[in-house]
């Protein structure tokens, strides 16, 4: 004859069994807290308009260059190579403390940031007003052999508002370099807003 | 045939200590998140206070009431003077104060203007132009916020760069608030 005390313990035996293997589970598959609090990535593609949660942006193009001039005149020279995107950045929400903080080229696993040397001719931590677009430059001084290598087949333009991306949109917007020829010098317009 | 006594059921047994558990779960969870949740929301323009047009409301301790609401695109005479970017208008919302007898010079607090578009899938807000990126030629009004000093009624120009759109589809309020009324805010709806 059976004892129903036996099997109830049996059955509550499984019972821990079962609640301690899927408690396992989800400890392990739970997202920790650098993916918790990471960025969320928006895909964009060169040429066409991009929107996040405030952020709408376009990369128009991109070349590569080995001196660049800025509109109020700054002259970009450097000892690896400009890499020079034309963007029109706006926020969708609200302008508060807005600004383009991250601007950041990422070839493979390296990452460079915009450059704030020319100040005010570069789109690169500008304040953006809510609908009503910036169009500029951003200009990102990179090692020449960077450029040419083979990662830079896998490249994107990132864009944020705020300089630290996390738990927001992060626009991503892959652009092709390798197959860029550099020009020898290049001049790029001041910023301006235009809401057309 | 008589009744065999059934030890009553688990769930029976333990009722009254799973009516605890599900009023106290909550009421922890609610705890613990509430201070942090109401601190956020405390600090900022978060409780409107809600004016029609024409309508006065009494506010960190003065009466304040819309004048008039102007709105001049690029092309006018005024957008071209302010070398107003293609495709922007300038708003500009004439607030009438009236701070009160009892207050002293220099009790009155500086307050914060923005312009809200409401009734659209997202809502969309503006800072006034001193401190949006979008910088405009000239100077301007005389008055364009609040004067912490004035005793006596008078009015401000509050200018907003908006794209030509906004408040097309929307509605269009200003708020406007002053940090130690805070979460209060005036709202104004403009005509």
């Amino acid at each position: 004859m059976t004892n129903p005390l036996g099997w109830r313990h049996a059955g509550n035996g499984l019972l821990l069994v079962g609640i301690l293997t899927v408690a396992g589970l989800v400890l392990h598959s739970a997202p920790d807290r650098d993916l918790q609090q990471s960025a969320i990535p928006v895909q964009g593609v060169l040429g066409e308009s991009a929107s996040g949660r405030n952020i709408r942006a376009t990369v128009h193009s991109v070349a590569v260059t080995e001196s660049v001039t800025a509109g109020n005149g700054w002259a970009g020279n450097t000892p690896g190579i400009w890499v020079v995107a034309d963007v029109t950045v706006e926020t969708v929400v609200d302008d508060q403390g807005a600004t383009l903080g991250t601007a950041v080229l990422r070839i493979g696993d390296l990452v460079y940031t915009a450059s704030t040397r020319p100040q005010m001719a570069t789109v690169a931590g500008r304040g953006l007003a809510t609908g009503i677009p910036l169009t500029g430059p951003l200009m990102f001084e990179v090692p020449a052999d960077v450029v040419s290598s083979a990662a830079s087949g896998s490249s994107t333009i990132e864009l944020a508002v705020a300089s630290d991306p996390r738990v927001d949109s992060l626009l991503v917007v892959p652009v092709e370099l390798a197959e860029l020829p550099a020009q020898p010098a290049i001049e790029v317009d001041f910023p301006e807003w235009d809401a057309r | 045939m008589g009744r065999t006594v059934r030890p009553a059921g688990w769930l029976r047994r333990n009722r009254w200590a799973l009516v605890i558990v599900a009023v106290l779960l909550p009421a922890t969870l609610a705890i613990t998140f509430s201070s942090a949740w109401q601190g956020y929301f405390n600090e900022r323009p978060s409780r409107p206070v809600d004016v029609a047009v024409g309508e006065t409301v009494e506010y960190a301790d003065a009466g304040w009431r819309i004048e008039g609401t102007e709105r001049f695109d690029s092309a006018s005479l005024v957008g071209t003077e302010r070398d107003l970017p293609s495709g922007t208008e300038l708003l500009v919302v004439t607030v009438a104060v009236d701070p009160h007898a009892e207050s002293e010079p220099g009790d009155a607090a500086a307050c914060t203007a923005r312009l809200e578009e409401s009734g659209n899938a997202v809502t969309r807000s503006w800072a006034a132009v001193a401190a949006n990126p979008v910088s405009l030629d000239g100077s301007g009004p005389e008055q364009k916020s609040c004067s912490t000093t004035a005793t006596a009624p008078y009015s401000f120009e509050a200018e907003f760069v908006v794209p030509a759109d906004a408040g097309r589809d929307g509605t269009l309020t200003l708020g406007v608030s002053v940090l130690a009324e805070l979460p209060r805010y005036a709202r104004f709806a403009l005509d």
